[in-house]
């Protein structure tokens, strides 16, 4: 299955944040969505997903036209998210997460076994309770585990724990391995460079560059777009 | 005003036999019974405000239609204890289509639903007029006399009413707190996106929501039907009741809709047994003034 | 505004010398302005081809169509078509054609000021007949009086109105109730009474005259509650009443309360059989909605049932009944009322030669008439002498008329000057 943006053109009111952005991953890969703040790195993921609508452009997935389709039916064929912000329903408790996402008995379990320090015995825990980054870890382990074909994810090691960011890093690439996509907006370049097999580099909301991780000069190019 | 109360029995010459009844007991009931009233016309209007942030002000009209099933059932020759249940499958297949149709359009516009839902119990209104005419129509109550129960003798039917108003209110108030049904709604309310995000199809959530919201009310015009006229206009003096009942009770945690029921149930038939029931009236609308004045949001009540 | 109908009358005249034949006639006898008004309104909005004698004599007809009090409503509609009918039949008013429109008050003032407005502003009647509250009276009697227009008010209501256009043809308590009681209360052995109404004026004026007349031949009150209108509860008042040790009850509860009440008091033991009702507005709807088994044996006091056993009395409502239907809602009390309104109206008009309010109200005064209903007089007060009979429900719910008083007078005083 593949996901495939096409001249995506989505923003707040009437000033779009993309400007016809063309971006695409297959199962067993991860793209990397690199770019300073606020070139449209979140807004990409919020289109990707549904949250909000195209203005212009087409979003693919497998063999739909998913452009209007909501969010749920996105999830339904294959989709799922983890969001930079409000990434769990922090009013409900951690069980609550986990069943919300349709997760049985055995995958809560290895939801909460996959950060061990971080999440076991806490399920009963309202998940707002939690500290920023074991809210996304409980968030990337619901993904990771609903059974998706391709993963849209926005700053996941955001307030993790460089072990927990090691670790994360281990779930992603194993999850590849097993042929899950990934299109990963991560300012940590260390663990979006040790993942991602392409990089698509934000700027203003359009693709400025854009390669594959085996390029000889990929990461210099990535870097000229990141300097301040 | 209390001294006409001095005498606290009350004899019965039915059937020529003579009850003793304590009175007070029997004004308990009487609390009781307006409480399941209260609870159960209220209970849909504070699922689909506090769920859904909707102001329903044709929420009377579920319970006029509810009514009006009723007394369809009973002219089709069938018992008055299929109404209920048919009133609550109607209203709940009328409710999600409204919210298909109407409220679907109009989430997070507060002052247009508001519009929308006011229209829409003007349009109810007159389609029962045109159906029905204006004429009363009356539903035969199906357990007639009273009933000696806990050392009182008191009306049977109102037994019945309390007993299925509170079932209902229970089931509904369990069906939304503890099922994986209610455990998406809450998920809805909390953060709709991410709940879409997860998966749940919030917009169908949404219509089963607000269709139970208005089963509530069918099966509450079902059930007091016996109690009154049957005519169009009867949605209206349901009305004010509930509002007020979701106010006092607030609807930030649902059960806030049982507590409000009680409160203002209490307030208003203490205030009829000492005083009487115009004064029960201002001190039912005192009440309200004084939660919305000093109530910590709009969404939270006395009690929730 | 005067100053320009007095031109145009003038004009009007002028214009109109050469009409035909049956205007001039009728004309003869025209003393006022207001119909050479119409007459000169006729010129400017119509061809010569129509006579000003077509312009038609507008009866409007202020009345309940929606909202609680809506369900009296439809009768009132029905009787328009019999108003128009034999008042054209006979002649029309001054040879002019009548034409009856119609205005809703929804059940509330505010809207029913509005109605009155339309009524005069747009539809320019030349009388306003009204079967509505004495809130909506109170909201559009200043309109009717800054018009200088004569308003009818023709519903069974509290009493004390006064005004220079207004007469006042409802049955006031005092004609209900003081032949009634004393009947009621000789006829059960009855002495105890439990007064119970809506909160509002005319019950409460109801009860004070109740009050005073059960006291004056030795009876008692042992109880008088009140409950707001829209009440659906009626639980304590039962239990209030049930250990009262009334055995007589005088429910002034009006519409869906009224059954509310009924229905559910009989579970509390408080049926006919226990305590009997004397009422003075449970009409044909509510008691049908209550049924039988509750109803049968109530007394009931109005001024007017379809069953009065009169010859003209059964033809008109049997022709009421042809015309609209059995399935139809049934002629009463409200919609008698209008009927002997219009009736009242025509003859004065008819008698002053004009529809001019001055002449027409001197007209009203003192006026006496037949209808259906019976003999009727309007008296000083601006009132109406009319019968008074009571009914009682039967038990497969129809009403009999157990005893008629062919003229009550309304104790009312009314000076207007």
């Amino acid at each position: 299955m593949r996901l495939q943006a096409t001249g995506l053109e989505a923003g707040y009111g009437a000033v779009p944040a993309l400007h016809g952005v063309s971006v695409s991953v297959e199962q067993g890969e991860i793209v990397a969505i690199v770019g300073r703040n606020g070139v449209g790195k979140t807004t990409l993921i919020k289109a990707l997903m549904g949250l909000l609508p195209a203005t212009s452009g087409s979003v693919r997935l497998g063999g739909n036209d998913v452009t209007r389709w909501p969010p749920s039916r996105r999830v339904r064929a294959g989709l799922r998210a983890v969001y930079q912000e409000r990434a769990v329903f922090s009013e409900l408790t951690v069980r609550d997460n986990l069943r919300l996402n349709g997760l049985d008995a055995s995958a809560q379990a290895d939801v909460l076994e996959m950060f061990p320090d971080s999440l076991i015995g806490r399920d009963q825990q309202r998940a707002g309770t939690l500290s920023g980054g074991e809210q996304k870890m409980l968030a990337s382990g619901c993904a990771l585990r609903a059974g998706a074909s391709i993963l849209v994810m926005d700053e996941p090691t955001e307030g993790l724990q460089p072990s927990n960011v090691d670790l994360l890093g281990k779930h992603l690439s194993q999850a590849r391995d097993d042929g899950l996509g990934v299109i990963l907006v991560e300012q940590h370049l260390a663990l979006a460079t040790s993942l991602a097999t392409r990089f698509v580099v934000l700027e203003k909301g359009e693709v400025v560059a854009s390669g594959h991780a085996d390029e000889p000069d990929i990461h210099e190019r990535i870097a000229t777009h990141l300097v301040i | 005003m209390v001294g006409r109360r001095a005498d606290h029995r009350l004899r019965s010459k039915r059937k020529g036999s003579v009850f003793v009844v304590d009175a007070l007991t029997s004004e308990i009931l009487n609390g009781v019974g307006s409480f399941a009233t209260l609870a159960i016309v209220a209970l849909g209007l504070g699922i689909v405000f506090g769920l859904m942030g909707v102001i329903n002000l044709a929420h009377g009209e579920f319970v006029m239609v509810g009514a009006y099933v009723a007394f369809m059932v009973q002219e089709a020759g069938r018992s008055h204890w299929l109404a209920i249940p048919i009133a609550a499958i109607v209203l709940l297949l009328l409710g999600g289509m409204i919210e298909l149709a109407l409220i679907r359009r109009i989430y997070q516009r507060p002052e247009l639903t508001i519009l929308a839902t006011f229209g829409l119990s003007i349009v109810l209104r007159q389609l029962a007029e045109l159906i029905f005419t204006k004429d009363f129509r009356s539903v035969v109550n199906p357990v007639p006399g009273a009933t000696p129960a806990l050392g009182v003798l008191y009306p049977t039917y109102r037994f019945v009413l309390i007993a299925v108003a509170v079932t209902v209110v229970v089931v509904t108030l369990l069906t939304f707190t503890r099922s994986q049904f209610g455990l998406t709604v809450q998920a809805i309310v909390a953060d709709r996106e991410l709940a879409e995000s997860a998966g749940i199809r919030t917009s169908v959530v949404n219509s089963l929501a607000f269709g139970i919201g208005a089963a509530t009310a069918g099966v509450a015009g079902a059930l007091v039907a016996p109690l009154g006229a049957v005519e169009p206009q009867i949605g209206l003096t349901y009305l004010p009741g509930a509002f007020l009942v979701v106010i006092v009770g607030g609807v930030s945690r649902l059960w806030g809709v049982v507590l409000g029921a009680g409160i203002v149930a209490a307030v208003q038939t203490g205030a009829i047994h000492f005083a009487d029931a115009v004064l029960a009236q201002i001190v039912s609308l005192l009440l309200a003034v004084v939660v919305l004045q000093f109530g910590r949001s709009s969404r939270s009540g006395l009690v929730a | 505004m005067i100053v320009i109908a007095l031109l145009a009358a003038a004009c009007g005249r002028g214009d109109n010398n050469d009409s035909d034949a049956t205007t001039a006639d009728i004309d003869s006898g025209s003393a006022g302005t207001s119909q050479d008004v119409e007459a000169a309104e006729t010129d400017d909005d119509s061809d010569a081809s129509t006579g000003p004698s077509d312009e038609p004599v507008r009866i409007g007809v202020l009345f309940s169509n929606s909202g609680p009090a809506g369900v009296f409503g439809p009768p009132v509609s029905n009787i328009g078509q019999l108003i128009e009918e034999d008042l054209n039949e006979a002649g029309g008013i001054n040879g002019r054609p009548v034409e009856v429109v119609f205005a809703d008050d929804a059940s509330d003032p505010e809207v029913g000021r509005q109605a009155m407005e339309q009524l005069l502003d747009s539809d320019n009647v030349d009388v306003v007949l009204g079967t509505h509250s004495s809130a909506t009276r109170a909201a559009a009697k200043p309109l009717a009086e800054a018009a200088n227009v004569p308003y009818i008010y023709a519903a069974l209501y509290e009493g004390g109105e006064c005004s220079a256009v207004m007469f006042n043809t409802g049955e006031v308590p005092s004609q209900q109730l003081a032949p009634a009681i004393p009947w009621v209360m000789q006829e059960t052995a009855g002495q105890k009474w439990f007064l119970l109404g809506n909160d509002y004026q005319w019950p409460r004026r109801s009860f004070e005259l109740a009050r005073e007349y059960i006291e004056s031949i030795g009876g008692e009150v042992v109880g008088e509650e009140y409950v707001p209108l829209g009440t659906q509860d009626f639980a304590s008042v039962s239990q209030q009443i049930a250990s009262s040790g009334a055995d007589l009850l005088f429910p002034a509860l009006v519409g869906g309360d009224a059954v509310a009440f009924e229905t559910q008091a009989v579970d509390f033991g408080i049926g006919q059989d226990t305590i009997a009702r004397l009422a003075n507005i449970y009409e044909e709807n509510v008691l049908a909605a209550m049924g039988p088994e509750i109803t049968a044996g109530m007394y009931v006091t109005l001024g007017y049932f379809k069953e009065v056993e009169s010859e003209a009395n059964m033809a008109f409502v049997e022709r009421y009944i042809e015309t609209f239907g059995e399935e139809a809602a049934p002629h009463a009390t409200f919609s008698s009322h209008i009927y002997d309104a219009a009736l009242l109206y025509a003859s004065a008009a008819n008698d002053a030669g004009t529809t001019e309010t001055g002449a027409v109200i001197a007209a009203l005064e003192g006026r006496s008439i037949t209808t259906p209903t019976g003999d009727l007089t309007i008296t000083d007060s601006r009132h109406l002498l009319q019968p008074i009979h009571i009914a009682e429900v039967q038990a497969d719910g129809s009403q009999k008329i157990v005893q008629s008083f062919p003229a009550v007078e309304p104790d009312e005083t009314c000076d207007p000057s």
